[in-house]
């Protein structure tokens, strides 16, 4: 079976150098699978979970947001966070996003931030919630 | 003449300090290596970033962004000093509070500053010199992590696009090569330019053998939304990258004070060691004369 190179890097290290039969990012108006041999293309990635198949089963990983970039059959994905599905802690999620409901932010850049990091929690706690239903 | 005892307890002193310049030097480079390997790691991300970019502008996108364009009148500016947590590490933390309080004067004379330190050296360093500090920033190690500059990142940007600030200059110690290093003023918002400078000539590098068969990409969903970000993404790996320099420079700058200061000791320990051996003769030399001056007495 045909397959394409995966590449998932943060800042810090290469997180993931591998093949793969087919892989599902979060864009960042929707969902985006890539099968081998797909056109170049260069995306927006948004806050979810990405899905990489292999040999029948299948890797997820929260994704923060970044790009993707599809070239000569290497996909390679540019993220600030990547996280493995099952180290995300619902309880702790959830404990998060109660203490983030209580701060009140009082300047506009404090604001922004905030909003930020609740839209952050609330995906993850979405992606950790799917997990656990399927 | 000096007192043997004496200087036999100060030649032990000195080789119990040696012994421990010598496993701080092993410990620097131990550290060295880690954040060197971590860095090393990083440049993946930015080469990979850099061809982003480049592929954007060949497929002839206008760069600009709100972070990128200078603004016209500076009113407020934010300086950030990155230093160690420790010292032992010889000019490592001098020259960038040197350069800091420097451009510290300088930028006092045309706008606000406000001065945002990491490492203690930075904050106490500050302060002697009459620089108040706003925020202090003491959990950063010898491996900084990426989730640990990017709320420091996130915070600047929003006070910059929110207009509270103008400007932000980073004074850190840059990684040039093993042997060199050299503190620096760098100005990170605005932007200026996307791409570093060797960043842009690996990119060209990569970019020259492929030029041939170019792909054509598509964007989802547009050029400019992913332009939108890019840019702030660019703006937190160029601190990151700040952060980790100054990283491996500290354990460089501590790996070579501690070779020098092993080295002195060994120095110090031979020559204390001569003394002591000559004094040890020369108290010798006296009690054989005593005695052979006893003798004499006693025959005559």
């Amino acid at each position: 079976m045909a397959e394409l190179k995966l590449l998932v890097v943060t800042p810090e290290e290469t997180l993931l150098d591998c093949q793969s039969e087919a892989v599902i990012v979060p864009m960042i108006d929707g969902q985006k699978g890539f099968l081998p041999g797909h056109a170049p293309m260069i995306g927006r990635l948004g806050p979810g979970v990405m899905k990489v198949q292999q040999g029948g089963g299948d890797r997820r990983f929260f994704l923060e947001g970044g790009f993707v970039q599809m070239d000569r059959n290497v996909l390679s994905v540019l993220t600030n966070i990547a996280i493995p599905i099952e180290e995300l802690a619902v309880n702790q999620l959830q404990d998060d996003l109660k203490a983030l409901d209580k701060l009140e932010p009082t300047t506009a850049s404090e604001k922004l931030s905030h909003q930020r990091k609740v839209q952050l929690t609330k995906a993850m706690l979405q992606a950790a919630n799917q997990t656990v239903g399927s | 003449m000096a007192n043997a005892r004496a200087l036999d307890k100060r030649r032990k002193s000195i080789k119990n300090i040696k012994k421990i310049t010598r496993t701080m030097e092993l410990i620097a480079t131990a550290r060295f290596k880690k954040a060197m390997e971590r860095a090393i790691a990083a440049t993946d991300y930015t080469q990979r970033m850099g061809k982003v970019v480049s592929d954007l502008t060949k497929a002839g996108l206008d760069v600009s962004h709100p972070l990128l364009e200078p603004r016209e009148t500076t009113q407020r500016a934010v300086m950030l000093v990155l230093t160690s947590n420790r010292g032992l590490c010889g000019g490592y933390n001098g020259n960038v509070l040197r350069l800091a309080t420097q451009r510290y004067r300088e930028l006092k004379q045309i706008c606000d500053v406000s001065v945002d330190a990491a490492g203690k050296r930075a904050i106490s360093g500050l302060k002697f010199r009459d620089i108040a500090v706003g925020n202090g920033y003491l959990h950063f190690d010898d491996q900084p992590k990426f989730a640990e500059v990017d709320p420091i990142a996130q915070q600047f940007l929003d006070m910059y696009l929110t207009k509270e600030i103008d400007r932000l200059d980073v004074v850190y110690t840059r990684f040039i090569s093993v042997s060199r290093q050299e503190a620096v003023v760098e100005t990170l918002l605005p932007l200026g330019n996307l791409v570093l400078p060797t960043e842009s000539a690996a990119a060209a590098a990569t970019g020259g053998d492929a030029d041939s068969t170019q792909s054509i990409y598509e964007f989802v969903p547009s050029a400019a939304s992913i332009l939108e970000e890019v840019v702030p993404t660019s703006f937190k790996v160029k601190l990151f990258k700040c952060f980790l320099d100054a990283a491996v420079s500290e354990q460089i700058a501590r790996m070579v004070a501690m070779k020098g200061a092993t080295e002195n000791a060994s120095d110090m320990i031979r020559t204390l060691s001569r003394t002591y051996n000559r004094a040890r003769q020369s108290q010798i030399t006296g009690e054989i004369m005593e005695v052979i001056g006893g003798v004499e007495a006693l025959s005559s």
